[in-house]
């Protein structure tokens, strides 16, 4: 399983490849920045991306209706949500 | 190298219009999977008459977890869902005041309830890729009411609202969504409809050739390709100047 570190990286790297975000690089963002709103400025419908975007990286099965809102607050709640689900290491 | 060929899922596709949906598409240049929920070997024979371009799925409006395996099914099976017909529905006729709450539930769950499903688990996957189109298929009873089909009218009525919503919150990413009403077409689903009633119900076509199953895919079709690229939130009436 890869660490939390990582995860959280490849999170980053993910949100700024998915959203086609212009000016903004994997590192600009923090672990605890708020995604939404004042933020990073995404929007549901950029979380609805995320989580296919999330479920093709990390081969997990995240169904929309069973993501509350707090798991995309930040680079950190997504990572230990995506962490929570991958197969523990053989 | 040419493109490869987009995929459509269609849900109650084995007959009717959903089956004339699933020729039209595949003639089209479309891989079409298409559900069915009895008729199996009517799905299979479909899938053969279109050669290599359809894929049936066994799916079942009412089974609420189905929908979203359905569309993972078809994505790994098939391809990336580019096209949504949402088609299938369910007819049950009976006066509001002798209807049961449970057949209410049962008929808006099933034809409201099937379309939200399934938009629910495609667009996602639509909006990150940022292209697709949903077709909602509708009823005429959803703006001209007929006795008997209360439930049944409300939930086509309501599937207009949830395209119109839909449309704008995805209309950002690429993803349009848009409906249609089928006039009367003479289909299984309306064989039990008395003769008479189907005269004064054509009565008022202005065509006199009617509506037929092809009719109506075609602008399914038109609504799901490109050539409808500036359309979306919009419900196409096709019931041969019936309500001109």
């Amino acid at each position: 399983m890869p660490d939390i570190t990582a995860v959280r990286a490849r999170i980053k790297t993910l949100i700024v490849e998915s959203l086609h975000l212009q000016g903004i690089a994997p590192a600009d963002i923090g672990d605890d920045q708020p995604l939404f709103g004042d933020g990073l400025g995404l929007d549901s419908v950029d979380a609805l991306e995320m989580m296919v975007a999330l479920e093709k990286e990390y081969g997990i099965r995240i169904d929309g209706h069973q993501v509350g809102k707090e798991t995309f607050t930040s680079v950190s709640t997504l990572a230990a949500f995506v962490q929570e689900r991958l197969p523990a290491a053989s | 190298m040419s493109a490869p060929r987009p995929v459509a899922l269609v849900t109650g596709g084995s007959r009717g219009i959903g089956r004339a949906v699933v020729q039209t598409l595949a003639a089209q240049g479309w891989i079409v999977a298409f559900t069915w929920r009895e008729r199996e070997e009517e799905a299979r024979r479909l899938a053969e008459e279109i050669g290599g371009a359809g894929r049936p799925f066994r799916f079942d409006l009412r089974d609420r977890a189905r929908a979203g395996d359905l569309v993972r099914e078809v994505e790994e099976q098939v391809g990336p869902i580019e096209g949504l017909v949402n088609n299938a529905g369910v007819r049950r006729d009976g006066l509001l005041a002798t209807l049961a709450d449970d057949g209410w539930d049962e008929l808006i769950d099933a034809n409201l309830g099937g379309v939200f499903r399934c938009c629910r688990a495609a667009v996602p996957r639509m909006l990150h890729r940022r292209r697709g189109s949903i077709v909602n298929v509708s009823s005429m009873t959803a703006v001209h009411g007929l006795a008997g089909q209360a439930a049944y009218g409300a939930a086509k009525a309501g599937i207009l609202g949830l395209t119109r919503s839909l449309a704008r919150e995805v209309g950002s990413r690429g993803v349009r969504v848009n409906a249609v009403i089928p006039g009367f077409v003479p289909t299984e689903m309306v064989a039990d409809i008395p003769p008479e009633r189907v005269k004064a119900l054509r009565s008022a076509e202005a065509l006199p050739a009617g509506v037929t199953t092809g009719g109506v895919a075609g602008a399914v079709a038109f609504l799901l390709s490109d050539a409808a690229a500036s359309i979306t939130g919009q419900t196409l009436v096709v019931d041969a100047g019936l309500l001109a």
